[in-house]
């Protein structure tokens, strides 16, 4: 097999094999060598290279070679040179196998059921593993001993196996920027109004259940793109634009996470009209003077419309914000970038699986619990001597004074906390999806690590502040706190504890 | 772990008989059907879930599932048991939910006549009302078959609220 990659170095090859010679399985002798591979060689190249090639296999091996083509003397790179290779004594075990691996890997289609559950067993060998671990360091076993070598192997196989189900659950995104093609013709021809998609990184993989959800959104985003993005054909040429607009849709991989840009080159944001809306509709003050990024964010305000005319295809009020909120349910996050009469850009991050979660491991009164990795602004020593006599106690982190949650306390559990641990509280500052933020007051910190979520609801009910489960290492269960929950909370509690007595 | 297997195999034969798992709660010995009773495992400590019901204990890991662990003397009004030495958890499953119920020892797997289970008194005393399905009289010994749904429904019910 080397060989026929050592001659792919040469030049332009192709192979057949020809297994005529091939006797039934029975009969096969393992001493013996019954393939014979025709290699056609295309290039200016010396016999002398292809002998020098076989080498070290010359005594086991009857090589021809031939030059054909000689009509295309003129050319080198046109005039192959066939080589015919018999290997009379050749390794046969490869090559029997080596025509099922030539062949071209094929698909077949399985149950999504069927792959979750596979994960689902990755899932429990990889904590089958580290408990297996903890037990071998319990029992005084060293880290250099067989037995934990041995070990380090299968966790590396368990990370390789947990890695290919993965690959196994995704999919490329080009079904579905087909889906989106389709969706802007039709939108096109509504209104009138030309444009063309430019698809790239088509070829992405993402999660299938994050393509499946991904769906609705975009397709909003490209109506919304064609309807108030590209002006009508008038406004175009006057601005000196092709008639036709563009489109760009972009899909690729970005440190974990796969980000998706929809692009156009219409007139942009409208910011004064943004601003004059969102003033008439009392979302913001009249006097306030936003920034050109506070008025982006206006377009996701819920209820937020600029469109003059609604239409059968956009416009109805419920756009943007229905977009933002489902793809906050992935675990997604989505920005905009404008500029007038040249175009806006959404870019959407999301995660590549909807399995599994970074997060951080966080201690609180002698449990541990997870923090989504999303939501995690900054952490710092917990300064507890901040300003007090509110009532709440305040922190002042990142330049803005935020309320600190003794997350123990909020959450309920008794056990005091352990004084060591307890010693030097970290506050963790989280925000939500409208940005709002609170400090969550921690024991410690212990790591930052992917978790494997296990769904709560359903078996215990709602939890509040909990968003999830996951399974540790050791076997225990841990809760993923739900920071958005939890904000909410804290928003809710000075108005039911008594009003401090001030003036 | 082992998985509670069938008491016998006349449970389905003509003369009907009720595989029973009894176990004791505190030093109370109760009884549940073996059918609702899915394995029984050895115990780990449930992770606690904040603002739960008291008789929520928490959940633990089982296989990769995270299932509720519910103290049933709660549930059943019985005083507070002292620690435990070397508890289970039995499993059970009642209309596709399932929740571990805490016990201190599983005693005998018995297959008692049908015929012999009758329902519960109409006055309870001692035990909350719902708590008990049946009870059984074995060979002069009176057996008190828990109601699982009971046990199951009220924890989910409680953490809705």
């Amino acid at each position: 097999m080397y060989l026929l990659t050592a001659l792919g170095d040469l030049g332009v090859v192709s192979i057949t094999c020809d297994l005529s010679a091939l006797p039934d399985l029975d009969h096969l002798s393992p001493e013996q060598g019954y393939l014979t591979w025709a290699i056609r060689l295309s290039g200016h190249i010396a016999e002398a290279a292809i002998r020098e090639v076989f080498d070290f296999v010359e005594d086991v091996t009857r090589l021809n070679l031939r030059r054909t083509g000689g009509g295309l003397a003129g050319d080198p790179s046109d005039s192959p040179a066939p080589v015919s290779v018999q290997p009379p004594d050749a390794l046969p075990a490869p090559a029997v196998q080596s025509p099922a691996l030539v062949a071209d890997g094929g698909t077949i289609r399985v149950e999504l059921d069927r792959i979750d559950r596979l994960m689902n067993l990755v899932g429990e060998l990889v904590i089958g593993q580290s408990m297996l671990n903890q037990r071998l360091q319990n029992a005084g076993i060293g880290r250099h001993s067989p037995a934990q070598e041995a070990l380090g192997t299968i966790a590396a196989l368990t990370r390789d196996l947990q890695e290919a189900v993965m690959v196994m659950r995704s999919q490329p995104v080009k079904p579905l920027f087909q889906r989106m093609g389709r969706i802007l013709r039709e939108a096109a021809q509504t209104l009138d109004k030309p444009a063309d998609l430019l698809c790239e990184g088509e070829m992405t993989e993402v999660d299938r259940s994050i393509i499946e959800r991904l769906a609705d959104p975009l397709t909003h985003m490209i109506r919304n793109a064609i309807d108030h993005g590209i002006e009508d054909r008038a406004t175009r040429r006057a601005a000196g634009k092709p008639e036709c607009g563009h489109i760009r849709l972009s899909a690729a991989h970005r440190s974990g996470r796969v980000v998706i840009e929809l692009a156009d080159d219409g007139a942009g944001i409208d910011r004064s009209r943004v601003k004059a809306t969102a003033i008439a509709k009392g979302l913001i003050a009249p006097d306030a003077q936003p920034t050109e990024a506070e008025v982006d964010a206006l377009l996701f305000h819920p209820g937020f419309s600029t469109a003059r005319n609604v239409t059968a295809l956009s416009g109805r009020g419920v756009g943007m914000d229905v977009v933002r909120t489902s793809l906050l349910a992935l675990g997604g996050r989505i920005s905009i970038a404008s500029q007038p009469g040249r175009g806006t850009r959404f870019t959407l991050s999301l995660p590549l699986t909807l399995a599994v979660l970074n997060g951080m491991l966080v201690r609180v009164r002698g449990q541990t619990l997870v923090l989504p990795l999303t939501s995690v602004l900054e952490t710092a020593i917990a300064d507890t001597a901040g300003p007090a006599g509110t009532g709440a106690r305040l922190v002042r982190m990142r330049g803005r004074h935020v309320s600190l949650c003794d997350l123990g306390a909020v959450l309920g559990f008794s056990v005091p906390a352990d004084r060591a641990e307890a010693a030097h509280p970290v506050a963790i500052l989280v925000a939500d999806e409208e940005d709002r933020q609170i400090a969550l007051l921690v024991d410690r910190i212990i790591d930052q690590q992917q978790f494997v979520i296990k769904g709560l609801v359903g078996n215990c009910g709602k939890v509040p502040g909990i968003a999830a489960a996951t399974i540790l290492g050791d076997g225990q269960v841990a809760l993923i706190l739900d920071t958005a929950d939890l904000i909410q909370h804290a928003a809710l509690a000075p108005a039911i504890l008594p009003e401090p007595a001030l003036a | 772990m082992h998985h509670a297997s069938p008491p016998t195999p006349a449970q389905t034969a003509a003369d009907q008989q009720t595989g029973l798992l009894t176990f004791l709660i505190g030093g109370d010995e109760f009884c549940l059907p073996v059918a609702q009773v899915r394995e029984i495992c050895i115990w780990s400590a449930p992770t606690p879930l904040p603002h739960a019901d008291p008789a929520l204990q928490g959940v633990i890991n089982l296989r990769g599932m995270v299932l509720p662990v519910i103290d049933p003397s709660v549930r059943l009004g019985l005083p507070k048991p002292g620690p435990r030495v070397r508890p289970v958890i039995i499993v059970i499953e009642e209309k596709g939910r399932q929740a571990g119920v805490i016990a201190d020892r599983v005693m005998d797997i018995l297959a008692i006549p049908t015929t012999s289970i009758e329902p519960p008194p109409a006055i309870s005393t001692s035990l909350r009302t719902g708590s008990l399905a049946a009870l059984a009289l074995h060979q002069g010994r009176l057996l008190r078959i828990l109601d699982a749904a009971h046990l199951l429904a009220s924890a989910a019910e409680r953490t809705d609220a």
